[in-house]
Parts: structure tokens; C-alpha cells; sequence
């Protein structure tokens, strides 16, 4: 849309970018930095423009679908008929330390198929999911450190479970920019609330705030209620233009006897980034643009509309995209597993499979990368009755770190492959086990960047994604 | 009592966690390349090493004369081979060689290949110089210093430092140690900020709001004339600490603290409100203009109900402090949990909550310690059918706590008094509190001078609110883990001064404004931008973003609306009429704070907040540009200053002047004269309304055109109607909705809804009218422009598609959507949803959908160039940041 406003111009906004840098310190690494002093000399100045990552890759954009609460692995992805010899009774070795006290073996309600040619089985909750499955890596051997969900949902966002670290959207964008300069970079859209730790999630902790993810309800349906303020019903656009010369032009003397403030500029962008997003948010949320067939594909409902608004994000050039299942933790089912995660599947299960397609159609999904996953999964044995917790029901599944599935596609992602394994019966990731931490490398590194030398420099140290931990999964990566 | 006897329990050999906390405190002292490398030791070689070799090779046995049990020893390694390990080249390491399993070599362990990222590890840790970390070796624990804690900075008594020889004679202590500390970088302080920068700096600092115009004006002329600035500002400062205006600002730092908010969160059917939280919000405020000594202020939130004035509910308001948190579906034990929390942290930073289910990983401070405080509170009730409902009672009887083993109440362990913590007792021997329930005691222990935590933390928030940043990073962890402050001699001079000064808060405040670090200039130090780019030395003074509180309450006061009535309940800010008190007298919902609170940085409602981010996002940019309490600020101001101005000259003035404070330059005057020539050029193309009207008219017998249109006049219960009442006397059953609405009486009294075009474009419609009813003859709907038909549809009973393309309108003409009741009214409510697209030179720039522009509000003309051009000085840099 930026380039039917010509009258309106665009700003050159003045910015040492070079301070910027060693003010902040930002730690690209030589090549990178050179790359981004570079962009100075020849007068681009804005640290979201785009720009290339440490090494050649082909994933330029996330969709990461959060399936927050965690989903369970045996019902899922990770099929283990041994349950059913077990159902009722105790699993041998005993249950590994949860959450909360469980009991014996609770065999899967959901029937698992092959599917594609890679024949990997996925159960009856994801039949659209599965048809992509040949494009799909799913990691089976994942965990974490606690079976907590605050602790959790950081580290897996933020890769540190305690203190105040960028959420890994933020580092992609302060990496790589973003490109399309009219919409946020990172975009966290949530039906009806936040999540549990509701903005830490996509929190740019210690980088400049503009990396910080723009959280969206996309339980409301008016423009003007998904991102509030986005219009305004009195002055019209092309008043407004003008008052945001006038703006600019106060703000340039002003800031012009106060060189080297990265403050002041950041304010100046976000006053250039408001402006623009009135426009050019309302085109790209308007799901209703779409031919009726594809909203047909993606189908009815909050998440249908909120996973091809996402399509529609990422085709225009945001960095990543986070989508939560909804406010608080919807997949935490401690009881009534077996009718709550089928209904959680079906509200989501359509959408997805419907967005791996029409990535692929599109050609977009070589470049796109699209994670799903919970914070971590579930146990394989059912949750014992506790007073408060579980409603005295004995049909669900505890939080589980020790083991669980999370699937990647597109991106430069090897599809149609399992990889790693939990033991016999789902509950302890046991075979080619990836942290959270390994997940986060592995994700740098389909994003081009090296997660060792990917730093920022912030009170005297180079912070990582993956603090001092990580190791690349290189068999996920075709 | 010495029938529990306290102790600080440690396990008797390192912990991994203890380990891996002492390796972070080495690497933030900078080692980082060792200290990686003892990570990966952690991580990789130490487990491999346990589980798979040290059977063999180990104290016990040593296959092959392997001993792989220490640094020396893999070091010295065999005569055969020679070293085990060689640092820093892994591939002529024979450990390494080994694991790699090749066909033709040694094969270790020998059951199995180690997985892949594990031998790597191993690899990477000899790369990084094989780092063994002296405590790790293995067979014979190795002595843990568990009194390590005690030489923890900041549990050493406080004592005036030394101060070094530094400077002049008459210099202000906080300048020697600031100065002194640049000196050491061979920096010198930066020069004093200019009269006006400090005036504003003040008034920021003291009361959060702009100064006088009055104030600044003087200030300057003082210095044009070349006198001495500083009896002025001294004079400036103390009006200021004196002004209540100074109590509601500070208040609201403490309110951070202590997670103030006006409701309970979730707590199923009950009532969710906290009738009462205000009095507690206007204790802290009243408190802090008195100037109540920081030791009172914080004994009497912890037992005000045992101190002089118990019979007073103004006083016992002040527990509020305590009783104010989440209530957790009114879970005991997270209720007191969190009032633990919010105590122990707020006053002497320090983390007690982490003993709730296991001692304390890094700090002192054992279950013993967390159960005692929580035996203190169990003992104390709120009483119930109060005048006031935020006070505790000690119960008749106090209850003697156990722990509760894993945080588990169903899980009793030993019991224990109720006592102060370890760390900070006499030879830490806590002794168990005497009187009730404990609470004064435990209130008398905190605010102590004894206390080495307490005034720390105090002085360390208040240095946090003047200079952006505090002396110590974690202004709510001073536990062992916190790294030395940035002037540990300073913080230590600060909380004696601040002890010896009887706890004032005012007075510290003035002390440190009077210093030279406060009053710096911000300007830009290249020459420090290596060397401290964090401006933790404070070569300059940090340039600042105004707080959500300030940038609100600023806008209030320079359009004149600010109301200064200091106290009372709180008000909602963020629905019309918005109210225009200060923002600390918000209504703060702790379960649902608006989107509003949280663009801006608002402290969290839920934690004590120390601190709090400054993000600077788009959101808040939107919300300046767009919402409606900032254009109602901008028409205040213009109306105002429309009444006293005559010229565009003097309106340019007076604009600046009333938002600035300030003249404009000859540049600024220029730009704005054109601005407001452009604009109002702009705005002559179009005069009147632009957007949706919802109103009623007559339709022309031939359907072209609307005569008499008028916006329909009450709105309510989500419909445009023609009064209070259905029918209305005079428009009957005329109404609009967001759907749809209902027809009038004949062609006469249609419902209209209409579109002013902002500028030149094209439309073009698709949607569908529905008339439900099978009673009646149905409605007739029309789109209606420019004396154009574009289209009638009839529905009775059912529903029909409808489709409109381009229709072509200038700036300033209405497109108009028109429903007739055809010959009956009756059962005549109808449904019409449409979708508008909008074309601007052919390209498609907006698509309206009926439902969401539906609104309570007609759509009303520009505001006019004066308001607008106040909108845009309310917006800059200028107005938003403090030198």
C-alpha cells in the first residue's frame, strides 16, 4: 500500500545508526555489523529495515503455533500402543516426578494412522495436519526443565525460565529486520486474552523495545478492536499526514542538540510505524479479502481466521508470528482430556492443515518456518484426583518436561521425519533428546545465525538466545 | 525456645545448583571463556564422567591405570599414553579419541557409543581449555563453605564509609564518590544543566508534573542576569517537597511496591472489589506529605493495629499494605504466601518466597525462616464487619507454625517458633517473638537501623526514581547473588545518612537534588560511549521518558483541567468522560487492567514491582495519535487559546507556549504558520462531517435522494434512536443499529445511514438485507447518491443479496443507505450488512464493513487547525522526554 501514497511520503528519518550500535552494543558479530555500516553509508537507517542473516538460509519468516497449556504427546504425535497392555496398572520403573501425583498407565483414547509416504502415524485429533505430514519433522525426544507452566512458557520463548531475556521473535527481528516497514515485525496474536505470563511471552527484554512483539485479541472482529487506537474517527488521513510532518520536523530540531539518544529515535519510529499500521493493518487483517475457497480451507472459527491472517502477515513480510490457542492454558487438560483435546483439535486442526497447503501453493512455505508446540507435554500415566486441581476426575494427563512432541515445516526443515524418541511408553524423552535450548539453536540456525556468535552486548556481557547451552539438531534440517 | 534449634542447612556436598550459581557470579565478573568452559564440564564431562567411568577409572578401581577422577590426574594422565586430556586441543586428547568409537581404537565406555551432542560437549569443553572447577573433583566431597554468605555485602552492618580524598572542600559527598569513581576512568563529571532543564528536572522529580510557566521564566531571566542559580532551585525544591502534589507522585512509587490494586482478582461470585483499597492508596499519599519517618511508614503497614492511633481507621488503613494482594480464590496459604512476599521483598529485598518449598537455593534463608512468617500471619486475622477492611488482629490465641515439607500443607514437618530470619538475627540465633502473634516484633525487625537490608533497599528505590537506575541492579534481590553495587561506599553512605536523618524520605530526596551528579547536564558523552555505555558511572545524567502517570497528568495540566483534590475513591480513566484527576487515582483492576495501563509500562497489579520497563512501542503512538481523551486535551488547549489570540502569529505563541513552555524558534513559528495554512486549505475543500452519520430523513418519491437528513438524536442500548423511548413521539419506531434497524412512519421518516467521503475515491457495496418477520410487507432498501439510485432491493419475510459497483464520489459527498417501510411499519426491523470498499486511484485503500463502523458516536467535522496543531506539540519528543 506504501507505494500507492506517494504524496504522503515517507520519512528519511536521520539516525545514527552507528551509535545506535556501539551505543547498544548490538553484538551481530563482525560480518553483520559490517553489513548493518554498510546499510549506513549508503543512508538506510531504520534497525528494522531488513537485512541478511550471519550465513545463507532459506527460512525468512516463523509461524510458531502455540499450543499453550501443553498437549499430549501419546494422544498427538508420538503413538505408544504399549499403554493399552498397561492401561490401569503401574508402568514399570514407576512414574517419573510431575507436577502433581499420578497413577497408573492411561492408554491413549485416539486412534493413531500412517499417513504420506513417510507412513509417520498421527492420531485421529490431526487428520488435516497429517495430509502435510511429508512436510513435517516431527521432534519426539523434546524436554524441558520443570514441569511448571511460567517457568516453561519462558523458556520456551525467551530461553530462560527466571529472568527478564528477549523472547526468540525478538531476537529474529533485531537480526534480521523485518520486511515490510508499514506492519509490526513480530506480531503475538491470542483470542480472548493473554496467556499465562501474558506479555513476558514475546517480551525484547534487554534489545530496544521495537523488537518487542505487538500483541493482538483476535477474538474481537473490528479493526479498531484488534488493535485499539487504530483509527481515528475524527481526523482524516490526509490531515493527519500533515500533522506528521510538523511532527517530524519538531522532532528532528529537537533531537538534533541531543545526538546519540537511542530514545529519542526509538520514539520517532514508533510515531512513523503508528501512522503507517493505521492503513496498512486494516488490509492485511481483513481476512474477508480472501477468494471464498481459501477461507473455505481454513475454515470457521477464531483460529481459522486468526491462522490465515497469519498467512496473510507472513506473505506481506512480518518476521514472526506467534499464535496462542487462547487466553490462559487452554491444552492444560488435567481431566477431561479426552473431550477437551478433541475439541482443541478441532479448532485447530483444519486452519493448519489448510496453511501448510497454502503455503506450499504459494511457495511460500520453502521460506516460511512453522513450529507447533506446546510449553511441554503431558504424562503418559493419569493425574491422580487432588483437592482443587482436577475436579476429582481421573481422566487426565500432568504436565510432563521429561518428554514430549513438537513438530517443525517448511523452512529448509527435513519433512516426512521423526526424529529422537521418548521410551516405551512416551513419558521420558530417551533417544537423540532436544532441549529447548537445542530447538532454539536448531531454529537460529534454519534462520541463518550461528546461536554461539549471535550475541548482544548488554551490561558488560554477549547474551545469547541460548545463554551458554544448545546444540544444533542437524538431522532436522534438510 | 532452643527446642528447634535453626540452622542453615546446606547439603554436604556442592550442589549442581550451587555450582552452576557460583560459576554465573565468576562469569559476570567477566571470565566468561573459563567460565564456559566449567560449564560445559557441568553440563557434559561431569555426568559423563559419573555415570560411565568413574566405576572403572575411578577412586575405587582404575582399569588400565586410568583415574579420571580429578583435573590432576587426567592431567598426569598414564604412562602409556601420557595426558588424558590436553587443554585446548581435543583431537590429541585420548578421552576424546576414545569415545569416538572409531573400528581400529579403543571403544569407550564399552557399552555403548555416547549420543552424539554429549561426546561434542566433551570436545567443546577440552576446545575451551578443559576448565575443572576446583570443588568438582569427585570421590572425597569437597568442603563447602556454607558461612560464605555471611561476607555477603549486603548483610554487613551499614557504617558511614570512608570517603575519599577527592575533590574540593565543599563538595557534596555524592559528588566525591560519583566523581571519584570517573576520576579512577579518568572521566570528569558533566557541567551543570542549564536553569530551565533543572526546573523542569525538579518538578518532574518532586511533584511529576511540568512546573510554572512562572517557574521557568524566572529561572531563565536568573540567568540571563548571570546570578546564582542555586538559592532559587533550593527554594524551588523545598516548595515543591512541600506541595501535596509531591505525596500523590511518590505515593505511587510505593504503590509499585506493594502490588496496590482496587480489586481481587479472580475470586469466583464474590465481589471482586476492594471497597476500601483507597483508603489505603490515601494513607500512603498522606504519609509520604507528612513525611513520616521510612521506619514508622513501614511499622505501621505491618501492625498498625499495635501502635498509638489503633483506634483510628485512618491508621489502620495503612495494612492495606499487606491485605490489598491477590486473593488467590482466597487460598490461606497463598494469600499469606503473597503477603510474605510483597513484605519480604518490598522492605528488605530479599526473596523469602523462594523458601516456601525448599531452603533457599542461593540465599540464607531456610524453610524454618519462611514457615515462621508464615506462623506470624497465620496468627493474625482480618477482622471481619470493620469500618475498616484492610486491618489485621492478632488472633487470641497465635498459632505455632510446621513446615510444610515441599510447600505442601498436607505435609507437616518439624514445627518451628515464629521468629525473624536467620541471616539477619543476633549470632543467627533468632530468638521467637514474645507478644501475639509476633507481627510488631517482626515489623520492629525490619525497620531497624540494626537492619542492614532495610535502608539499603530504601535508598536504593529512591536513587532508582531520580536517576532511572538504581546503585544495585535488582532493587528487590539483595540476596547473595546480587553483584557488588555499581558505589557500594555511596549506598552505604546514603542509608546511614538517611538513618541519621530520622528516616526522612523528603530530606533524602533534597539531598541528593542539591548534588551536581542530579543536576547534570544529559548531554551526549562520546567519549564515555566505550567506556561506560550503560552510564552506570553517571558522566551525565540519563535523559528520561516521562512515566504513563506523568505524560497523563501532564497533558491534564497544561490544557488546565488537572483536578487537585488530593485522596478519595478511585475513578475509571479509560472510558469517557475520562475524568481528569491525576492518574494515580485510577481504578486498577488487577484481574483485567486494560490494554491502556499496560502499553504504557504500568506496573504489574499482581507482583511487587521494583521497577519498571520502558518500552517505547507503536501502541503508544497510536494511542496518542488517535485517542479521544488526548484530542479532547488538544481541544481544551485550543479553545483556550483561540479566546486569547487574534493572530495566527499569537495562537503559534500561545500554543507553545502552553505546551512547551516556551517560545517558538523563528524555524518552529514558520513551520507552523504554513501548517496551519495547509491544513485549513486542506480542510476548505470539505467543510462539515467526514465518516458515518446515523440518522433519518425524507427519501424522494423516485428513491434518488434523501431531503431533510438530520443525525438521529439519542443513542442507546447499542441503537441510534429518535429519543429515550420506543416509538418516539415524533420519529416512532425510526432506528438504526448495528445490524440493521427498524423503519419510521412512510418515506417520510426513513433511517439513514450515511458516508461522508474524506476525499475523492471510488465505493463499491456487496452485502444483503434480511427481513425477517413474515408479518407485515416487508422494507425497501436503497443506496442512494448524489441524486443517483445505485440500487432498491424489496425483502419481506426473507432475505436478498445486494451488490453495488463503483460508485464515484467527491470530497465531501455522501453516499447514503436509506430503508422505506413500503405502506405498513409494522414488524418492519431489518437487517443490513454490507461491506464498502473503498478506491483511490483505482487501488483498493479501505474496506468498511456495516458492523464495525457502527458507532455511539456520529462522525463530527475535523477538529479545527488550532486543536490540531496543539494535538502535534502534545506528541513531540519535547513534551514527552525530561533533559
Amino acid at each position: 500500500m506504501n507505494e500507492n501514497e506517494p504524496k504522503y511520503g515517507l520519512p528519511q528519518v536521520a539516525m545514527d545508526r552507528r551509535d545506535m550500535l556501539t551505543r547498544c552494543g548490538m553484538g551481530l558479530g563482525g560480518l553483520a555489523l559490517g553489513q548493518l555500516l554498510a546499510e549506513d553509508a549508503r543512508g538506510e537507517s531504520n534497525p528494522l529495515l531488513p537485512r541478511g542473516a550471519q550465513f545463507p538460509a532459506k527460512a525468512k519468516r516463523v509461524i510458531h503455533l502455540f499450543c499453550n497449556g501443553g498437549p499430549s504427546q501419546v494422544d498427538t504425535f508420538d503413538p505408544k500402543p504399549l499403554l493399552q497392555k498397561y492401561a490401569g496398572k503401574t508402568i514399570p520403573g514407576g512414574n517419573l516426578k510431575t507436577e502433581r501425583p499420578t497413577g497408573s498407565a492411561l492408554p491413549s483414547p485416539f486412534r493413531f494412522r500412517q499417513y504420506g509416504e513417510s507412513g509417520i502415524p498421527v492420531s485421529e485429533l490431526f487428520p488435516h495436519v497429517a495430509e502435510s505430514i511429508d512436510d513435517i519433522a516431527v521432534i519426539r525426544s523434546m524436554h524441558a526443565n520443570v514441569p511448571n507452566h511460567e517457568p516453561s512458557l519462558l523458556l520456551m520463548n525467551c530461553g530462560e525460565a527466571r529472568l527478564v531475556r528477549p523472547s526468540l521473535g525478538s531476537w529474529l527481528t533485531y537480526g534480521l529486520g523485518t520486511d515490510n516497514q508499514n506492519l509490526p515485525a513480530f506480531v503475538s496474536m491470542c483470542p480472548g486474552g493473554y496467556p499465562i505470563q501474558e506479555s513476558q511471552n514475546w517480551q525484547a527484554g534487554f534489545l530496544p523495545g521495537i523488537f518487542q512483539g505487538t500483541y493482538i485479541d483476535t477474538k474481537k472482529t473490528a479493526l479498531n478492536e484488534l488493535i485499539e487506537n487504530v483509527r481515528n474517527d475524527r481526523i482524516p488521513r490526509r490531515q493527519q499526514s500533515l500533522q506528521l510532518n510538523l511532527l517530524r520536523k519538531l522532532n528532528q530540531r529537537h533531537q538534533a542538540s541531543r545526538p546519540h539518544d537511542g530514545q529519542l529515535e526509538s520514539r520517532i519510529q514508533s510515531l512513523e510505524l503508528a501512522f503507517r499500521m493505521q492503513t496498512e493493518a486494516a488490509e492485511a487483517f481483513d481476512v474477508s479479502r480472501e477468494p471464498r475457497h481459501i477461507q473455505e480451507a481454513y475454515g470457521d472459527g477464531v483460529h481459522a481466521r486468526q491462522i490465515l491472517m497469519a498467512r496473510r502477515l507472513v506473505e506481506r513480510g512480518v518476521r514472526y508470528v506467534q499464535l496462542w490457542h487462547g487466553a490462559g492454558q487452554p491444552w492444560d487438560n488435567h481431566d477431561d482430556l479426552e473431550v477437551r483435546h478433541r475439541a482443541l483439535a478441532r479448532e485447530i486442526d483444519q486452519p493448519i492443515g489448510a496453511l501448510l497447503k497454502d503455503l506450499k501453493q504459494r511457495g511460500l512455505l520453502e521460506e516460511t518456518l512453522v513450529i507447533w508446540g506446546g510449553e511441554f507435554g503431558r504424562t503418559p500415566v493419569v493425574e491422580m484426583p487432588k483437592k482443587g486441581a482436577n475436579a476429582g476426575k481421573i481422566n487426565g494427563r500432568d504436565h510432563n518436561h521429561w518428554g514430549f512432541t513438537m513438530w517443525m515445516a517448511g523452512g529448509g526443515v527435513k519433512g516426512g521425519y521423526v526424529h529422537g524418541a521418548t521410551d516405551e511408553f512416551g513419558f521420558r524423552a530417551v533417544e537423540d533428546k532436544v532441549h529447548v535450548h537445542d530447538l532454539h539453536a536448531t531454529i537460529l540456525k534454519l534462520m541463518g545465525f550461528d546461536h554461539e556468535t549471535f550475541t548482544y552486548r548488554y551490561a558488560g556481557r554477549d547474551f545469547r538466545l541460548t545463554d551458554v547451552h544448545g546444540t544444533v539438531v542437524e538431522p532436522l534440517i534438510a | 525456645m532452643n527446642a528447634v534449634r535453626i540452622a542453615v542447612r546446606r547439603p554436604p556436598v556442592v550442589s549442581a545448583m550451587v555450582l552452576a550459581a557460583l560459576l554465573l557470579a565468576v562469569w559476570q565478573q567477566g571470565a566468561a571463556a573459563a567460565d564456559q568452559s566449567q560449564d560445559l564440564f557441568e553440563r557434559h564431562v561431569r555426568p559423563l564422567l559419573a555415570e560411565h567411568c568413574l566405576a572403572c577409572h575411578g577412586p575405587k578401581q582404575q582399569e588400565a591405570d586410568v583415574r579420571l577422577d580429578s583435573r590432576q590426574q587426567v592431567l598426569a594422565g598414564t604412562a602409556d599414553v601420557g595426558a588424558l586430556v590436553v587443554p585446548g586441543n581435543p583431537d590429541a586428547s585420548r578421552l576424546l579419541q576414545v569415545l569416538l568409537y572409531s573400528e581400529d581404537d579403543t571403544q569407550m565406555p564399552p557399552k555403548a557409543k555416547l549420543p552424539a551432542p554429549v561426546i561434542d560437549g566433551v570436545r567443546r569443553w577440552i576446545a575451551s581449555g578443559a576448565h575443572w572447577p576446583e570443588a568438582a573433583e569427585f570421590g572425597q566431597a569437597a568442603a563447602v563453605d556454607t558461612d560464605a554468605w555471611k561476607s555477603h555485602w549486603a548483610f554487613q552492618p551499614i557504617q558511614e564509609p570512608e570517603r575519599p580524598v577527592f575533590g574540593g572542600e565543599h563538595w557534596h559527598p555524592i559528588d566525591v564518590f560519583i566523581r571519584h569513581r570517573l576520576a579512577a576512568d579518568g572521566a570528569a563529571a558533566a557541567p551543570l544543566a542549564d536553569g530551565r532543564t533543572l526546573v523542569r528536572r525538579i518538578s518532574l522529580a518532586t511533584v511529576g508534573l511540568p512546573p510554572a510557566r512562572a517557574d521557568l521564566e524566572q529561572v531563565s531571566q536568573l540567568e540571563a542576569d548571570g546570578g546564582d542559580l542555586t538559592p532559587f532551585l533550593h527554594a524551588y525544591m523545598d516548595r515543591q517537597l512541600a506541595s501535596p502534589q509531591y505525596g500523590e507522585r511518590w505515593a505511587r512509587y510505593w504503590l509499585d511496591i506493594a502490588r496496590y490494586a482496587d480489586t481481587k482478582g479472580y475470586v469466583f461470585r464474590e465481589d471482586r472489589e476492594y471497597k476500601d483499597a483507597f483508603r489505603y492508596r490515601d494513607w500512603v499519599i498522606n504519609a509520604i506529605n507528612a513525611d513520616m519517618p521510612y521506619d514508622e511508614f513501614l511499622k505501621r503497614q505491618i501492625a498498625a493495629d499495635q501502635l498509638p492511633g489503633s483506634d483510628d481507621p485512618a491508621q489502620l488503613a495503612a495494612m492495606g499494605f499487606l491485605t490489598l494482594g491477590r486473593r488467590f480464590l482466597n487460598n490461606r496459604h497463598d494469600i499469606i504466601d503473597d503477603r510474605i512476599d510483597v513484605l519480604t521483598r518490598g522492605t528488605m529485598g530479599l526473596t523469602v518466597s523462594c523458601a516456601r518449598c525448599h531452603d533457599h537455593k542461593f540465599d540464607p534463608i531456610p524453610t524454618a525462616d519462611y514457615y515462621s512468617l508464615y506462623g506470624v500471619f497465620d496468627s493474625s486475622d482480618e477482622p471481619k464487619n470493620e469500618p475498616s477492611t484492610l486491618r489485621l488482629v492478632d488472633r487470641a490465641k497465635p498459632r505455632e507454625p510446621f513446615i510444610f515439607v515441599r510447600g505442601g500443607a498436607g505435609n507437616r514437618g518439624d514445627q518451628v517458633s515464629r521468629h525473624f530470619l536467620t541471616a539477619l538475627s543476633d549470632g543467627y540465633e533468632p530468638q521467637p517473638f514474645q507478644h501475639g502473634s509476633g507481627r510488631l516484633e517482626l515489623a520492629e525487625k525490619i525497620a531497624s537501623a540494626d537492619n542492614p537490608l532495610t535502608a539499603r533497599v530504601a535508598v536504593n528505590r529512591i536513587w532508582i526514581r531520580l536517576f532511572g537506575r538504581g546503585l544495585v541492579d535488582s532493587p528487590s534481590d539483595f540476596g547473595v547473588r546480587t553483584p557488588l553495587p555499581s558505589h557500594p561506599e555511596l549506598l552505604d553512605h546514603l542509608a546511614q545518612w538517611l538513618i541519621d536523618h530520622n528516616w526522612s524520605r523528603k530530606a533524602l530526596i533534597k539531598y541528593i537534588l542539591v548534588s551536581h551528579t542530579w543536576q547534570q547536564s544529559s548531554a551526549d558523552r562520546p567519549e564515555m560511549a566505550d567506556r561506560d555505555p550503560e552510564n552506570r558511572l553517571l558522566a551525565r545524567m540519563p535523559r528520561r521518558r516521562l512515566d504513563f502517570e506523568s505524560f497523563r497528568d501532564a497533558m491534564l495540566q497544561v490544557s488546565g483541567r488537572l483536578e487537585v483534590t488530593v485522596g478519595g475513591p478511585s475513578v475509571d480513566i479509560t472510558k469517557p468522560p475520562y475524568g481528569t484527576r491525576r492518574t494515580l487515582y485510577a481504578r486498577i483492576d488487577r484481574q483485567n487492567l486494560p490494554n491502556l495501563f499496560r502499553t504504557f509500562d504500568f506496573a504489574s497489579p499482581d507482583n511487587h514491582s521494583p521497577q519498571r520497563f520502558e518500552t517505547t512501542v507503536p501502541q503508544q503512538a497510536l494511542y496518542q495519535f488517535n485517542n479521544d481523551f488526548v484530542l479532547q486535551t488538544a481541544k481544551s488547549i485550543a479553545q483556550q487559546v483561540s479566546a486569547e489570540a487574534g493572530t495566527d502569529a499569537e495562537t503559534i505563541q500561545l500554543v507553545f507556549g502552553r505546551i512547551l513552555q516556551r517560545s517558538p524558534t523563528d524555524d518552529e513559528r514558520a513551520w507552523a504558520s504554513d501548517y496551519l495554512d495547509t491544513l485549513r486549505s486542506e480542510q476548505s475543500a470539505h467543510s462539515g462531517p467526514l465518516g458515518w452519520l446515523f440518522g433519518w430523513g425524507e427519501l424522494s418519491a423516485d428513491f434518488s435522494g434523501v431531503a431533510g437528513f438530520q443525525p438521529l438524536p439519542t443513542f442507546a442500548d447499542g441503537r441510534w434512536g429518535g429519543g429515550p423511548k420506543l416509538p418516539d413521539p415524533q420519529l416512532g419506531w425510526c432506528m438504526l443499529n448495528s445490524s440493521g434497524g427498524h423503519t419510521g412512519h412512510g418515506l417520510k421518516f426513513c433511517p439513514v445511514r450515511r458516508w461522508v467521503a474524506d476525499g475523492d475515491c471510488e465505493v463499491s457495496l456487496s452485502g444483503q438485507v434480511e427481513h425477517p418477520a413474515a408479518e407485515g410487507d416487508g422494507v425497501r432498501c436503497h443506496v442512494v447518491a448524489g441524486g443517483v439510485n445505485y440500487g432498491t432491493v424489496a425483502v419481506h419475510n426473507g432475505r436478498s443479496p445486494f451488490a453495488v459497483e463503483r460508485v464515484r464520489l467527491s470530497a465531501g459527498q455522501s453516499i447514503d443507505f436509506v430503508t422505506d417501510c413500503r405502506a405498513s411499519e409494522s414488524h418492519d426491523s431489518f437487517r443490513w450488512k454490507f461491506v464498502m470498499r473503498k478506491y483511490v486511484d483505482g487501488q483498493l485503500v479501505e474496506t468498511m464493513k456495516s458492523e464495525d463502523t457502527f458507532s455511539g458516536r456520529q462522525a463530527g467535522s475535523a477538529p479545527d487547525a488550532v486543536q490540531q496543531l496543539a494535538h502535534v506539540l502534545l506528541l513531540t519528543n519535547e513534551f514527552l522526554f525530561v533533559d
